[in-house]
């Protein structure tokens, strides 16, 4: 029943949000986001009760049917997801732009696709929910109709099926030695096999093009800069976050025994260039959306750091797995918060650029106090349950013997303390004095409340970091179950 | 020189090096998978049976793996909303599509085209009748019958169609809630989601198999549908 | 050499063949047509792993093999719809300009 909420109703809402007027929309959605909401928190209270489960889809048991996992990590993040969306749909409630009837269900086909993929355990259906929630997310795109967002959508599209069918090929490949699809097939194959690990070469390299990984990670700036503010936040926060977590999943658990040394240590680095990179690319960025795309670049390296950390097992595994998961929520609702925030204030000022920021804290208080609470979270301080996500991390990083990575671990929110404080400083700068009557006169939606109650989560789920971690559980990947 | 026919940039050596090494290094890989390995299509050989099933292939996409079935009809809707949002909300010129022809050409085939589409319907339909039992089922019909929508577009029998034309989003996504619904369901009488249920029916072909046949009916439909306005695309916006 | 392996082979081969098309040709509707010959190459190794033994085919490889073609058909349709609108846009197929970085 729990996952009828979590993926059959956003598969129903999908459906009717097409065949119903547009008055209608908005109250469906709503209906959803509750609906799938309290389907996560009645899952959530059976994995506290009586532990994470395997799921088999219509009732088949493996190697027949699909295996999906109702487990803490999963419903974590489908947690995280409703709230994106709950703001998201408040946004285009409220926003004066009409928001096109056809990209409602487009909405909810991509939240099909994420909430597949945070509970997934079957390498074929992860593909087939990849390219629902690609194809949705990418069509979402050309709602903004500037020829640039048509040139960033090609090329996402291009790439992210590039990605998924490399992936596929990994997938052929798993099946070939096995004659299954579900994740624990794969610990039947011989660890030094050379289909497993180049069918873990194609996965990882599929998945990475899909997260945006360093250095495929040249089609996310115009992709998520292009699109309308929401649909940006949408992208950043959670198109780019579930293949990521896959990732991380697959590694702590089926392709753990190839990830030490060189396997784990290279993604590591991968993800420390994208730390470096990305962030050095946010500072230098003149447009407001492109500086928030490139940290999502910078942010989701962590989650390739936290592979080696995890591959080293025991207790320290089950610090780096809490940390990057805490990591992945926080970096969903602080970006999703930017993205809003600064698509609301630039629809204020006016115009894309950094400059265009100036004084628009002025008539936009808590618009301003949301971007600077949505970088503290990126930068991993307290209160924000990103502070814990790091110092897990951290703590990982040092009682495993490898040190280095806390170097980025540091450095990163250093940087994003760089690319983020220039952004809110901007925003609170005076400006002249026609400028700030202006701002203040110009018609604004009545979205500030919203936004910073989403950028407040991150502050909140501070206060509940304990019962967080024990619900993400101490086994990394798929939690240690077995169908 | 327009854009549509610009020259490519010649292949270097090194990159055909590099990928005649990819294919030489994926087939040498395939070479060392073992002879026979598949316990889960055997699984599904000792489990059709059950179901009165003759296609092991149907059973696997509407019985076994059907989430994966609902999920590709996601992908197919997804790649229509971008579509429809392409199209935008302006209205645009119902431009004939049809092939360019003389005259008589043009006579001849629509002639040809207004015999043979009944036969093609015809195709489509034995396609979802036979898919339970024998090769089939209903992504191949809902082709088949795109195509003859298609045909008759070209040929000049039919106006090119809005991809949001309400009668191709009635079937588009009324056939794809009728396949939640039925999934829906069985999360109710089977305690779990996508189990498809043994309908309560007026006639009765054996239990879930009914179902099955039903649910690949509307989807016939649902793909015939998605498929031709795909397949019609973006129509050419005005003032251009 | 088992027949199941040279057909697998040859997916190998198309897999490399439509991985050349989609990175290094620059027109728009080259690179889909090799993404298209990558698909088909991946599907043809599915379906060479369906054949091997004696006995009748493995059916799980031809049903994922027909769900992975409807996914490519939604990949295809959107990438030419989403060509022609920038193609009305910018009179331009490819999306190598100098602007690109």
């Amino acid at each position: 029943m729990i996952f009828a909420c979590l993926i059959g109703l956003p598969l129903a809402v999908a459906g009717l949000a097409a065949l119903t007027p547009l008055r209608w929309q908005v109250p469906l959605a709503f209906g959803l986001a509750a609906g799938v909401t309290l389907g996560a928190v009645a899952g959530a209270v059976e994995v506290l009760g009586a532990g994470p489960r395997v799921a088999p889809m219509g009732g088949f048991p493996l190697p027949l049917g699909i295996a999906l996992v109702l487990d803490g990590p999963g419903l974590v993040m489908i947690l995280m997801t409703s709230a994106v969306m709950a703001a998201t749909f408040g946004f285009l409630a409220l926003q004066p732009t009409p928001f096109p009837r056809a990209g409602w269900p487009l909405l909810h086909l991509v939240w099909v696709g994420l909430n597949t993929l945070f509970t997934t355990a079957d390498l074929f259906n992860a593909y087939v929910a990849m390219e629902v929630m690609s194809l949705a997310g990418i069509a979402l795109i050309a709602i903004s109709g500037t020829a640039k967002a048509l040139e960033a959508q090609i090329r996402y599209l291009l790439i992210a099926t590039m990605g998924a069918l490399v992936y596929l090929l990994g997938t052929a490949l798993l099946y070939g030695a096995t004659g299954r699809l579900d994740v624990w097939a794969v610990a039947q194959i011989d660890p030094g096999a050379p289909a497993l690990r180049l069918a873990a070469a194609c996965i990882t390299l599929g998945i990475l093009v899909k997260m945006a990984a360093w250095p495929f990670h040249t089609w996310l700036p115009p992709a998520h800069s292009g699109a309308i503010a929401p649909v940006s936040a949408l992208l950043s926060a959670l198109v780019v976050k579930a293949p990521a977590f896959l990732l991380l999943r697959f590694w702590t658990d089926m392709f753990a025994p190839l990830a030490l040394p060189a396997a784990g240590t290279f993604l590591g680095v991968l993800g420390t260039i994208a730390i470096v990179w990305g962030s050095i690319q946010a500072m230098r960025q003149d447009q407001v959306k492109r500086v928030i795309a490139y940290s999502t670049v910078a942010q989701l390296g962590y989650l390739l750091l936290v592979i080696p950390l995890v591959a080293e097992g025991g207790a320290i595994a089950n610090l780096a797995w809490q940390g990057g998961v805490l990591h992945a929520i926080t970096h969903g609702l602080a970006k999703a918060g930017l993205f809003l925030a600064a698509g609301s204030l630039l629809v204020t000022a006016g115009g894309d650029r950094v400059r265009d920021l100036i004084a628009t804290s002025r008539a936009a208080p808590l618009l301003g106090f949301s971007i600077g609470l949505g970088v503290i979270s990126l930068m991993g301080l307290p209160p924000s349950v990103g502070f814990v996500g790091k110092w897990l991390l951290l703590r990982a990083s040092l009682e495993s013997g490898q040190w280095w990575w806390a170097v980025p671990i540091l450095g990163g929110g250093l940087l994003a303390a760089a690319y983020g404080f220039r952004l809110v400083a901007v925003t609170f700068r005076s400006g002249t004095a026609r400028r700030r009557s202006a701002l203040r006169a110009a018609n604004r939606p009545p979205l500030d409340g919203l936004v910073f109650a989403l950028v407040s989560l991150p502050m909140l789920l501070f206060l509940a970091a304990a019962p967080l971690s024990t619900l993400i559980g101490t086994v990394p990947g798929y939690g240690g179950l077995q169908p | 020189m327009s854009a549509i026919d610009q020259a490519e940039p010649r292949t270097s050596p090194w990159w055909l090096a590099g990928f005649g090494a990819l294919a030489l290094a994926l087939g040498l890989v395939l070479s060392t998978l073992p002879e026979a390995a598949h316990p889960a299509g055997d699984a599904v050989a000792q489990n059709l049976p059950a179901t009165d099933l003759g296609n092991p292939v149907t059973g696997v996409l509407l019985l076994y793996r059907v989430l994966d079935t609902l999920l590709e009809k996601a992908a197919l809707l997804g790649a229509l909303g971008g579509v429809v949002v392409l199209a935008g909300r302006q209205s645009f010129a119902r431009r004939a599509v049809s092939l360019p022809m003389p005259a008589h050409s043009q006579a001849t085939a629509s002639w040809l085209a207004a015999i043979l589409l009944p036969a093609v319907l015809v195709i489509a339909v034995y396609l979802v009748a036979i898919g339970a039992d024998r090769p089939g089922g209903a992504f191949q019909a809902g082709t088949v019958a795109a195509a003859g929508l298609i045909v008759a577009v070209l040929v000049g029998l039919r106006p090119q169609p809005q991809p949001a034309a309400p009668s191709l989003r009635v079937a588009a996504y009324g056939s794809f809630l009728g396949f939640v619904a039925v999934g829906l369901v069985g999360a109710v009488t089977d305690g779990a989601f996508m189990a498809m249920p043994s309908l309560w029916l007026p006639f009765d072909l054996g239990g879930v198999k009914t179902t099955i046949i039903l649910v690949e009916i509307a989807l016939t439909l649902g793909v015939a549908a998605i498929l031709f306005a795909l397949a019609m695309g973006a129509p050419p916006r005005l003032g251009r | 050499m088992s027949t199941w392996l040279l057909y697998a082979s040859s997916g190998a081969l198309l897999v490399a063949i439509g991985l050349h098309g989609l990175i290094l040709r620059r027109h728009l509707i080259r690179r889909i047509l090799g993404l298209n010959v990558l698909g088909g190459g991946v599907f043809a190794i599915f379906l060479a792993l369906a054949a091997r033994g004696d006995g009748p085919a493995d059916p799980l490889p031809h049903a994922l093999v027909i769900t992975g073609i409807v996914v490519a058909v939604a990949g295809t349709a959107l990438a030419l719809a989403i060509t022609v609108r920038y193609f009305e846009a910018t009179g331009r197929l490819d999306i190598d300009g100098p602007d690109n970085r």
